[in-house]
């Protein structure tokens, strides 16, 4: 890169009284700082202006609202919300439907994070390298992922299927198992099978993101490493694992969110059972609002479920703040 | 034959409980011919309502010419060939009415019914109208009363039953549209096979029977049923606890789980899902339609309430391998025979109070309900009719002649007990039957739980 | 020097072990769902289990493309046009999202100015909010607005759904490009839109490639609001088409899984395409040293 003279002193102008960062051509930096002050708010906030439109103007109304429904019990004929206190969320306290649907769904979500993160992380690593068929691997890497959810579900629920499912058979064939099981008939067993199914759903979003993630991290800094004889795996914690914590910490935060609003997949597979195993919170709620229509009493509901997200999440949250990220 | 056509109006009568007929009949009459006079069409005023047929509905609908109107149901499961929408189409041309028919699945129907009506939309000017929705829309005046639309025609001509399950008072809310009432199968093959001459009357029999072809390797499982937690459970063991004599709910719409025959009920499927493993441990995970699929493979022998579509699928050749071995039993299983029941759980049509097209939208409904629609619909795709004296129509027993039987079988049938609670009570119920199912409680302790359950939420509503 | 070749034989072997290992844990249900949508149930529903059918059968692509009913005109495109509205809401929504979302994700992640932590939060609490709560008023203004059952109000919703998220993932790429490159642009050629557009954009090209393919699965595969806020043939996307091949008693499978073949193509080409984009980044050799 060039310093030009004449564009430089452009800038000055330009921007109004501002100190500067001066490099010279060997690339080491001289003295100054580039410091834009009152335009940086301006321009900052053009860029932002958009987005910020568009996300309030479509959310802001239906948020307030429901949080008034939560408030409020609906009368479904004459079309009105009557305001009753917090009766709807002292109900939530006794509610042992919900608390047992709450357990589940945390526990779910940890342990499918956890497993797309790890394994997520692993693929990509994988898949940063360059070997024949590697750019093909890559794209098909993101078909789970490319399926509508009902179609997985369905797809999984027939693989489950416990009198001619694929899995049984492959199983039995392959000798692992005498007789068919009935994989989604009990309790823990179709917790597994659900948690298995979005896990196999969501591991490639966090493979093609940390993908992205690696592709921006210098090559010479592992050249350095390996130079002072450091092996990969070490390479691996000191290097990339830190490098990538923006992207992870995202991630993380993403994943969590979506878990926890798991709906189709479950609605399809298990209908919530057996027995309510699987009844995950979105399950129970779409089912307080829509069959029970209580819709007030599923508002409420919905947020104590934000709390509840915005709880598992604050770690990473407070990650982020620390870096820098947030300010 | 007669005695089956009598067997079949009583029978299908009591279907929903009694047979009381509003009257108000003069004031439909009066109605319609206002109407016909004020648009123009004078002459059919008399015809319009005496007749009820598909052209007659027309000529007095030809003053709402370019009207549209939206209909949102469910695809009629045994309507394969597109017969509803070539109807409808047929409406639209001879009325001028522009009908956009929208099938969509149960599931997705029920929740877009329901945001619609919560929010008070009205995109929709004929909906889906589930049995089980009656005491609820009705309460919200969801739905408009069709007292002042239907014909006298209709409203004797239609099982009363039937129509009674979508009324509340003396206000009819809803025309039937599926007459979904289910029927004991088997397969004679399998019974021949192992000597059996005859199909279970008996609960025990029907072990014994089971166990029987079990033994000899003739079918896998005696029966699967849909026990997985979906409202499809809680019709199955609704049907169970009929069949025992009993019901979940008392006279007054008060829950009674703990009662005698629901115990008995219950313990029954609990043993023969446990210890006498007739029933195939896939029912915790079986839709319907995965029964059908189990069933036209030959894996069991009973099918305990097929929908009328079974029949056909089972003798399908192409898909079945049991084809031309099932039969259809003369009678269903109960304690005694007395309590026998079958499970009718009908689906109607029924138009928003938020409609802006209801003349229009009642046009439509009377064309799909009319009586030669009704034996069109039944000779086409073999949806039971609506109409009483169908039942014995010769065109349509020659070519079902398996109908006998399920006129022989409807004699005691039922339907759900109409209560506003309805969902959450299915909701208890799938899930403590589950946990019973599953071993996690005894039957008498998820019984008893059932019913603390079920007392809390009445008393809510 | 043989022990580090071994060594580096090794290593590959155990790579191309791994990439196997990937493949078949990617494509062994996908592979079941090809070989299901060419049966007949007849052939699936065979113990023991025959992994490729005796009759395979192209006639349930057909039946999709012809309608259940084969008969009617307007059935038979029903699956074409499920795509088309499916294809004009996510394309919509990819582009949108990339001309507001991707200057706003940037700005969040160089500028400092105020407000910018709350506003982060603010954003990342909204898509906290399950979507269950909001679809009553939503519905409500969509009825209002008079937008039911237009592709506009799927356009509008998935654009609050997807616009969060692809700001904070890319807040988190172009925090990750280092300042140097940037002020060293400023410095030759000025302004910071300058900057933006013509230096850090390229560089962030992997990131930016995840995001469109992000988008458009988002947008291709929603499910619970497509269905609130689509009637007819005018809007409706295609996971709603596909769940019509259910009726009242269950699913059908072989029809479903069909249709899941169809409605993977289009997100599958597309990563395909952007598949390079997605690895080049900084190590495309913008920076040195």
């Amino acid at each position: 890169m060039i310093l030009r003279t004449g564009k430089f002193l452009h800038c000055l102008k330009r921007a109004g009284k501002m100190k500067i960062k001066i490099y010279d051509n060997t690339g080491q930096r001289k003295a100054g700082t580039v410091v834009y002050k009152k335009q940086e708010n301006i321009f900052a906030y053009k860029m932002i202006l958009p987005a910020v439109i568009v996300i309030f103007g479509v959310l802001l109304y239906p948020i307030i609202y429901s949080l008034i429904m939560s408030f409020s019990k609906l009368d479904l004929a004459e079309r009105t919300m009557n305001f009753i206190g917090t009766k709807n969320y002292a109900k939530i306290f006794t509610d042992s439907e919900f608390q047992q649907s709450i357990l589940q769904t945390i526990r779910f979500t940890i342990i499918t994070v956890f497993f797309e993160m790890v394994l997520g992380v692993a693929c990509a690593l994988v898949l940063n390298q360059k070997f024949r068929g590697c750019g093909f691997l890559r794209g098909v890497m993101i078909l789970p992922w490319a399926l509508p959810n009902v179609v997985n579900a369905v797809m999984w629920k027939w693989i489950y299927n416990s009198s001619y499912g694929a899995l049984n058979a492959l199983l039995k064939q392959l000798g692992l198992i005498n007789a068919y099981k009935v994989w989604l008939g009990t309790p823990e067993s179709a917790f597994h099978c659900v948690a298995f199914c979005n896990i196999w759903k969501e591991t490639p979003y966090v493979v093609l993101l940390v993908l992205a993630g690696l592709s921006n991290i210098n090559h010479d800094l592992y050249e350095a490493a390996r130079v002072d004889g450091s092996s990969s795996w070490h390479s691996f914690w000191k290097i990339t694992l830190p490098l990538l914590r923006p992207v992870t910490s995202v991630l993380i935060i993403t994943k969590t969110i979506w878990a926890i609003q798991t709906f189709d997949l479950v609605y399809v597979l298990t209908g919530g059972g057996p027995a309510n195993a699987t009844e995950f919170i979105s399950v129970y709620i779409h089912k307080v609002a829509f069959k029970f229509t209580q819709f007030g009493y599923g508002s409420a509901l919905s947020y104590v479920l934000m709390l509840v997200t915005f709880f598992l999440c604050l770690a990473y949250i407070r990650n982020l703040a620390k870096q820098g990220e947030l300010g | 034959m007669v005695k089956t056509s009598a067997l079949l109006m009583a029978a299908v009568t009591a279907a929903g409980l009694c047979a009381g007929c509003g009257s108000g009949s003069t004031a439909g009459t009066t109605a319609a011919a206002e109407k016909a006079t004020t648009a123009g069409t004078a002459t059919t005023a008399g015809t319009a309502t005496t007749a009820g047929t598909a052209t007659t509905a027309a000529k007095a609908a030809s003053d709402m010419k370019g009207t549209k109107i939206t209909v949102l149901l469910p695809q009629h499961e045994m309507d394969n060939i597109g017969f509803m929408k070539k109807k409808t189409d047929e409406f639209s041309k001879e009325t001028g009415i522009q009908v956009e028919l929208i099938n969509e699945s149960w599931d997705n129907v029920a929740d877009k019914v329901t945001a619609e009506m919560t929010t008070g939309g009205s995109s929709y000017d004929v909906i889906e109208f589930d049995n089980s929705w009656v005491t609820k829309f009705v309460k919200n005046k969801w739905v408009e009363p069709l007292n002042q639309y239907i014909s006298d025609d209709e409203k004797k001509g239609i099982v009363p039953g039937v129509l009674k399950i979508f009324s509340s008072g003396d206000q009819i809310y809803g025309i039937p549209w599926n007459n979904d009432t289910r029927f004991f199968m088997y397969n004679k093959k399998m019974l021949d096979d192992a000597g059996i001459s005859a199909p279970p009357k008996t609960w025990d029999e029907l072990v014994t029977d089971s166990k029987t072809m079990m033994s000899k390797g003739i079918c896998k499982y005696g029966y699967i049923d849909s026990l997985q937690q979906a409202e499809a459970e809680t019709n199955a063991l609704t049907y169970m606890v009929y069949s025992f004599g009993g019901a979940f709910l008392d006279e007054n719409l008060k829950p009674n789980v703990t009662s005698a025959p629901v115990k008995e009920a219950y313990s029954f499927v609990a043993k023969a899902y446990s210890e006498d493993k007739i029933i195939d441990p896939a029912s915790i995970t079986s839709d319907q339609a995965n029964l059908a699929t189990v069933f036209c493979n030959g894996d069991t022998a009973f099918f305990l309430q097929g929908w009328a579509g079974v029949y056909a699928q089972a003798n399908d050749a192409s898909t079945s391998k049991v084809a031309g071995q099932v039969e259809v039993a003369p009678y269903s299983i109960g304690k005694t025979p007395e309590d026998a029941a079958v499970l009718s759980l009908p689906e109607a049509m029924a138009i928003p109070t938020t409609s802006k097209n209801k003349d229009a939208a009642w046009k439509y409904i009377e064309f799909m309900s009319s009586r030669d629609f009704d034996k069109e619909k039944a000779l086409a795709i073999g949806a039971l009719p609506i109409y009483s004296d169908l039942f014995e129509d010769k065109e349509i027993l020659a070519k079902y002649p398996y109908w006998e039987n399920f006129g022989k079988q409807s004699a005691n049938a039922k339907g759900h007990q109409p209560i506003l609670w309805h969902d959450q009570f299915s909701s208890a119920v799938q899930t403590e039957s589950l946990k019973i199912l599953l071993e996690q409680e005894s039957v008498d302790d998820g019984l008893a739980n059932l019913q603390k359950q079920l007392e809390a939420v009445e008393q809510d509503n | 020097m043989m022990k580090p070749k071994t060594k580096k034989k090794l290593n590959r072997a155990a790579l191309y072990l791994c990439a196997a290992l990937i493949l078949l844990f990617i494509l062994l249900p996908y592979f079941w769902m090809i070989i299901t949508s060419i049966s007949n149930k007849g052939d699936l529903t065979q113990n023991p289990m025959r992994w490729f059918p005796e009759h395979p059968t192209f006639a349930n692509y057909m039946n999709i493309f012809q309608g259940k009913t084969n008969m009617t005109s307007s059935a038979a495109a029903e699956f074409l046009e499920g795509m088309r509205n499916s294809a004009i809401v996510a394309v919509s929504t990819t582009l949108i999202t990339l001309l507001i979302g991707t200057p706003a994700s940037y700005a969040f992640a160089r500028l400092k100015f105020r407000g910018r932590k709350q506003s982060l939060l603010m954003i990342l609490l909204t898509q906290m909010v399950p979507t269950i709560a909001l679809i009553i008023p939503l519905y409500i203004i969509m009825l209002k607005l008079n937008l039911m059952n237009h592709v506009l109000s799927l356009i509008f919703v998935y654009l609050s759904l997807v616009l969060p998220f692809v700001i904070w993932i890319m807040e988190g790429y172009f925090a990750g490009i280092p300042s140097e490159l940037e002020d060293a642009a400023k410095i030759d050629g000025c302004s910071r839109w300058g900057a933006f557009i013509h230096v850090i954009l390229p560089i962030a090209s992997s990131g930016l490639a995840v995001t469109i393919i992000f988008a458009f699965i988002i947008s291709w595969n929603e499910f619970f609001y497509a269905l609130n806020f689509t009637t007819t043939m005018a809007s409706k996307t295609l996971p709603v088409v596909i769940t019509e091949f259910s009726n009242k008693h269950g699913q059908d499978y072989i029809l479903t899984c069909t249709g899941g073949v169809l409605a993977s193509l289009p997100p599958v080409l597309l990563a395909l395409c952007t598949q390079k984009l997605i690895i080049s980044g900084l190590t495309s050799g913008a920076v040195k040293g």
